[in-house]
């Protein structure tokens, strides 16, 4: 028994020796290859601040970013990978589902980031097939413009008051995994009978988690159904007239891993943006965008409730996975698009 | 000397004559042709077809009709193609109506500033439909659209009141037809010219009035140009992705072309699905060209009489003012309302802030100059539109060239050969394309090439068209009485040829280049990381609704296009986009 | 300048159509030719022969002696020191005049200086010294037609050929180019073929003149001699009005016509033929009963007027006569004007009653 477990940690050592923080030579070797491609579904502002800032430092690798929705950015590397194109270095989303399924097909390979040992143990994984880079929760909001408090919703069930009718905005779960989550985890408390009557609410359909805020900020929209946490509170933070909504039955909490690919182009750039990723610089960046991080050292903006204050909904990959696909065709078949 | 004029030059078999004995060289520019028509058209096409047999998730399944089954049986992705329908007929009708009465109005009466009018239809096309379209959320979006606020600050109503609601099926129907009723103006202002005046005079002689006159005789003569104008205008609406993409999906509405990009970006691989689902699309379009093509094709028909002297204007008295207004107001509509709103926008803090000094920013234009991919797609953008304009002139000019010069054995099919894309939609002959090329032995996928190819042949009619009309104009005398002078055939065509060609070849670049630079509906399914352009980032930032860095990104792009087309007049000339048409 | 000999030409258009079908013509030094037929004649094919456009399919013509073009070879036509002219005139619009008119010039090594004075020079000729500057579109059709003109007079060419030049211009400006060619001609000398369907023009500019109908030659000769004594019907209709009036010999010198009329004919006029041609104004007319004179050198016919309309200068009569089924037209002198119903007596010289033949 103790055998096999010093023959397994051995085992370990050596075939995920690149499951350690870069060293020297992975750094030689990263400017060798000058340039990282980072699939990312965090909103493009915060990933090209991220790219920005790293490109500052002059480390001989350049970051580019390619910032699309989860479940594209998933539908994108594997028809790359059909066609034998290999852009991508670096992958992260809001779809642990995915993550399930590329490790699986050993798409994406074991790397533990540099300084991620004192983390918050739900950030890592034991095996570290990946690390969770940001988490956040599915909120909904409203215009305080257009809405008072009063009047505001304080419910999930309140935004199926007929009197919303026209003026809310819904994210599509077809192409953010952040909202896919959220659905389910609302789903599984309410069942579909919430979203079917959502779709009778007629609801505007944006593409992007993100998306529904400007529509609502400009008062296009009155009442969002839920968007990511971080890019609202950093809109309110710079003035817009917005608000949460923080309803009793808890909000979902979406986690964001973040890993390597197997068949990355520029290895060990990879692994050394990685570090950059998970580094106390880009933790506190996060942070500053109201982003949670792993990291217990950083410093978060007023503004941003501590988790322990939410009362949390969330799933498992597993979870993720098996009721991704019916829970898009749902959404398909009550909304139309 | 019918006969004998018939007989141009070289019209023997087997090319020029000469003194030594002559290669045929037929044989080597059919294969590059052929070779070249297989590789954008005929493959992409036979993949398209084939894929839409096999179900791409299951990569054992062999040939099966589940594909259709799938596309035709189910209410959402039936929903779409009727949608398309009623889209491209109300859009169709709605251009028909504007475009034909404003073509009416600019040839046959004495409205003012006609040429004001006449140009600012052709301007329109200026405007790339997708960023018109988000103009236009600006403009009418139902609670925060300037046009509502400004109405309800004027009569007072309470917030909840709206008269525009630019997320609507009408809002789309809308914004397509600013972007269509052009081709039908353009249509059926050729045709109303092609008419002699005197036929309408005849009619007045015998005693018809205007109207009278319009009705019996003017009208059934433009008629074929009417139906034309119409076919365009139904077409484009089918198949125009980007006014949709913006207006109808947040609506909750696919068209087909949305829903055709919803399948190829699916995280499931839904390549067969998307295929049967173009099979339609396709057939529809393919066919609309055909028939316009019959119709068209009729000439003695359409251009009766030939220019007819001086023209009669119709009095509109005390009307002339208020259908001048009229007529300004699509133009305003397409042009100076979208403009306007993308720039204010463009340099907003805040969007919900309001047109006050505090809310100016440049930081929209900070952060698509400082943005890595923004910037690469700038860079690919004009790369792909040069690349573009300048193939698809190229293979245009030597396939007119051969054709009415009757150079080589068959010369009479090249310009079928050239025109062969013009019924292929684009965001089906991308589906085709990413098909014929994603997998081996030919991946073009992931480059600048499979866009290119995209463009090539998307634009390559229009190419021709221009090359060939160009072409037409230069008598072969003009060659000939270069030849007898002491030229041989190369000094022929370098001291006549070129120069005499050359204006319409530069058009043909620049009426390429234009359209190239805001690709959207075949360039958004075949970007990837490395391949960005304009369009598609734009497309990108509205789906997380950047509408600040969008407008910035639209009015550079408009920029650049504004540029093209400052050079394309003064290089060749003041109506060198008239062959758009 | 040059002899040319063109022998058994032959050209097929597609499969069958024989365009110039076995031609044979000798054109001599320094000569101007036209060559005069309706559309689809083949004249113009006949030219674009000479000038080497395209390639015969059988026969050949021969260049001073030289082989130019044969069924297998053909020298193209920018060795052929030949120049052209063109019905659209195919001035070159992004060149002046004066560098449309030196052109040609550097293909035989003129250049510079020498070449600026042959352009001047030639532009004085004719008459566009002051205009070298302009662009074609500047220039009226007359004025263009001078250019090419002297385009393809400056470099001297061995053979000037021209395809229906005047065809573009208005009448007037035509009438003036005509005699305007002709003292061109006179001062070059140039042998030269000449394109026209107009038998005016090809009147008052050529020495010869080849009718052409359906790619063959039905006469060549001397203007005076194709009008005067056309070899067939064909060419005394094309080259101005006749009467064609079928019948057959019965005895030398004597024609029957179908219906019976009688008429003696010009002994050098052809030897066998199915009609005779008679030019209207050939025919005089004289009131009924008019003493004639003798009918031994003339023919005398009795006829009444169905028709007659006056010109001014000339009077245009139709005059049924008996023994001759369609009535004959008669060109008549105004001072004595005959009405409808007039009975007259026509007298018609020997001379103008030519023999032809109908093909």
């Amino acid at each position: 028994m103790l055998k096999g477990i010093i023959a397994g940690l051995l085992a370990v050592a050596f075939l995920s020796a690149p499951a350690f923080a870069a060293d020297e030579a992975t750094m030689r070797a990263a400017k060798k290859e000058g340039k990282v491609t980072w699939y990312t579904s965090i909103t493009l502002n915060i990933a090209q601040d991220l790219c920005n800032r790293y490109n500052k430092k002059k480390t001989g690798v350049k970051c580019i970013v390619h910032r699309d929705g989860s479940g594209k950015l998933y539908r994108r590397y594997l028809q790359e990978r059909k066609g034998g194109i290999y852009v991508a270095d670096v992958i992260h989303t809001s779809n642990l589902g995915h993550f399930l399924n590329l490790k699986a097909k050993k798409i994406i390979t074991p790397y533990k980031p540099a300084g991620t040992d004192n983390f918050n143990e739900k950030f890592v994984t034991k095996d570290n097939s990946w690390t969770i880079l940001r988490a956040g929760v599915l909120m909904p909001f409203y215009n305080t413009k257009k809405v008072s408090e009063k009047d505001a919703p304080k419910t999930y069930a309140d935004f199926l008051d007929p009197k919303w009718k026209g003026k809310i905005v819904h994210s599509h779960p077809s192409y953010s995994g952040f909202v896919t989550n959220g659905m389910i985890n609302i789903v599984n408390r309410f069942g579909w009978d919430y979203y079917k009557k959502m779709a009778k609410q007629k609801p505007k359909i944006v593409q992007s988690a993100a998306g529904g805020i400007p529509l609502v900020a400009r008062g296009e929209a009155w009442l969002g159904a839920g968007t990511t946490s971080y890019s609202l509170l950093k809109l309110m933070q710079k003035g817009e007239p917005l608000k949460p909504v923080i309803p009793p039955t808890g909000l979902a909490l979406v986690t964001s891993p973040n890993g390597v690919f197997t068949k990355a182009p520029n290895p060990n750039a990879a692994r050394v943006f990685t570090d950059y990723l998970f580094s106390r610089e880009a933790m506190q960046l996060l942070a500053d965008y109201f982003l949670y991080v792993g990291d217990p050292g950083v410093k978060y903006p007023k503004g941003l409730p501590a988790l322990k204050d939410i009362n949390l909904m969330a799933i498992g990959g597993d979870e993720l996975k098996k009721k991704n696909k019916p829970t898009r065709k749902m959404f398909k078949k009550l909304f139309g698009v | 000397m019918t006969q004998d004029a018939q007989q141009l030059p070289g019209t023997i078999s087997g090319g020029e004559p000469s003194a030594t004995k002559k290669f045929d060289y037929t044989i080597i520019v059919w294969v590059v042709l052929l070779i070249l028509l297989i590789i954008l058209v005929a493959n992409p096409i036979f993949q398209l077809f084939k894929e839409s047999f096999f179900v791409s998730e299951d990569e054992a399944g062999g040939f099966t009709f589940q594909n259709y089954i799938d596309a035709f049986e189910t209410d959402e992705y039936y929903k779409p193609m009727y949608i398309t329908m009623m889209l491209a007929v109300s859009v169709g009708s709605i251009s028909l109506v504007v475009g034909a009465v404003m073509a009416w109005v600019v040839s046959r009466t004495d409205i003012p500033f006609p040429n004001l009018i006449r140009n600012g239809i052709l301007a329109s096309f200026v405007t790339p439909p997708f960023l018109g379209a988000i103009a236009w959320i600006f403009l009418a979006g139902r609670n925060e659209g300037w046009l509502n606020k400004w109405i309800r600050g004027i009569f007072q109503l309470s917030d909840e009141f709206y008269l525009f609601d630019i997320f609507t099926m009408k809002g789309v129907v809308f914004a397509m037809s600013l972007y269509t009723f052009p081709l039908v103006f353009i249509v059926v202002l050729a045709g109303l010219n092609n008419i002699s005046s005197d036929v309408e005079d005849a009619a007045n002689v015998a005693g018809g009035g205007t109207f009278n006159t319009m009705f019996s005789i003017t009208l059934p003569l433009v008629a074929p140009s009417l139906f034309a104008g119409f076919i365009l205008a139904a077409l484009e609406a089918m198949i125009l992705f980007g006014i949709p993409a913006v207006l109808a999906i947040p609506a909750g509405q696919h068209t087909m072309t949305t829903q055709l990009r919803a399948f190829m970006v699916s995280e499931d691989d839904l390549l067969g699905l998307a295929s049967a689902y173009a099979m339609p699309m396709l057939i529809l379009a393919i066919g609309m060209v055909w028939t316009r093509g019959i119709v068209l094709g009729r000439r003695g028909y359409a251009t009766v009489g030939g220019k007819g002297g001086q023209r009669r204007p119709q009095k509109l008295g005390v009307w002339r003012l208020p259908i001048f207004v009229l007529c300004m107001v699509p133009l305003v509509c397409a042009i100076v309302l979208p403009s306007l709103a993308l720039l204010t926008t463009s340099f907003m803090k805040n969007l919900g802030g309001g047109l006050v000094w505090s809310n100016f920013t440049l930081w929209n234009y900070h952060f698509i100059l400082t943005n890595d991919a923004v910037r690469e797609s700038i860079y690919n953008t004009i790369l792909l539109a040069i690349m573009a304009a300048t193939g698809a002139t190229i293979v245009a000019a030597i396939s007119a060239f051969i054709s009415q010069r009757k150079l080589i054995k068959g010369h009479q099919y090249m310009g079928f050969m050239a025109t062969a894309p013009i019924g292929i939609p684009g965001i089906v002959l991308a589906v085709g394309l990413f098909a014929a090329y994603t997998k081996q032995p030919f991946v073009l996928y992931g480059t600048l090439w499979i866009m290119f190819l995209a463009y090539l042949t998307k634009y390559l009619p229009l190419a021709y068209q221009t090359a060939n009309a160009g072409l037409t104009s230069i008598h072969p005398e003009l060659e000939e009485s270069c030849r007898i002078m002491g030229a041989n055939r190369l000094q022929v065509f370098k001291d006549v040829t070129i120069p005499l060609f050359k204006t319409a070849v530069i058009a043909s670049w620049i009426l390429v280049f234009m359209p190239s630079l805001r690709e959207l509906s075949a360039s958004v399914l075949l970007w990837t990381t490395n391949t960005k352009v304009i369009s598609v980032v734009i497309v990108d930032f509205y789906e997380e609704t950047l509408l600040g860095p969008i407008s910035a990104l639209g009015v550079l792009l408009l920029l650049i296009t504004l540029v093209a087309i400052a050079v394309g007049f003064r290089v060749a000339g003041r109506d060198f986009m008239r062959s758009a048409g | 300048m040059a002899v040319l000999d063109l022998k058994g030409l032959l050209k097929i258009f597609g499969t069958d159509v024989r365009a110039v079908d076995e031609i044979d013509l000798h054109i001599e030094h320094g000569e101007l030719i036209s060559l005069l037929g309706p559309s689809g004649c083949g004249k113009t094919t006949t030219l674009r022969l000479v000038a080497g456009f395209i390639e015969p399919n059988g026969g050949e013509i021969i260049m001073d002696g030289e082989t130019v073009s044969n069924e297998s070879s053909v020298i193209p036509p920018e060795r052929r020191n030949m120049s052209m002219i063109f019905q659209s005139y195919a001035i070159w619009p992004h060149k002046t005049v004066a560098q449309n008119v030196g052109y040609g010039l550097k293909f035989r090594g003129i250049t510079g200086a020498e070449a600026d004075k042959r352009v001047k020079s030639l532009l004085s000729v004719v008459q566009m010294d002051h205009l070298g500057a302009r662009y074609p579109g500047e220039l009226s059709g007359g004025q263009q037609q001078r250019v090419a003109l002297a385009r393809a007079l400056v470099v001297e060419p061995a053979v000037l050929l021209l395809d229906e030049p005047l065809s573009n211009l208005d009448a007037n400006l035509r009438e003036e180019m005509r005699f305007e060619i002709r003292r061109l001609h006179d001062e070059f000398n140039i042998t030269s073929i000449y394109v026209t369907h107009d038998q005016a023009e090809a009147m008052v500019t050529s020495d010869r003149i080849c009718v052409m109908n359906s790619g063959k030659i039905e006469q060549v000769g001397k203007p005076s001699d194709i009008y005067d004594i056309p070899a067939t019907k064909f060419v005394a209709e094309f080259v101005g009005v006749t009467n064609s009036i079928p019948g057959k010999i019965s005895s030398p010198e004597l024609f029957e016509a179908d219906d019976g009329a009688k008429f003696m004919m010009n002994p050098d006029g052809g030897k066998t033929g199915e009609l005779v041609s008679i030019r209207p104004h050939r025919i005089q007319v004289h009131s009924e009963n008019a003493d004639v004179g003798g009918s031994d050198a003339q023919n005398v016919l009795d006829g009444e007027v169905t028709r007659g309309y006056y010109f001014g200068s000339t009077v245009d009569y139709l005059v049924k006569v008996p023994g001759l089924n369609e009535p004959l037209r008669v060109i008549g002198d105004p001072h004595e004007f005959f009405g409808v119903g007039s009975k007259v007596r026509l007298t018609i010289e020997k001379a103008a009653v030519i023999l032809v033949s109908d093909s």
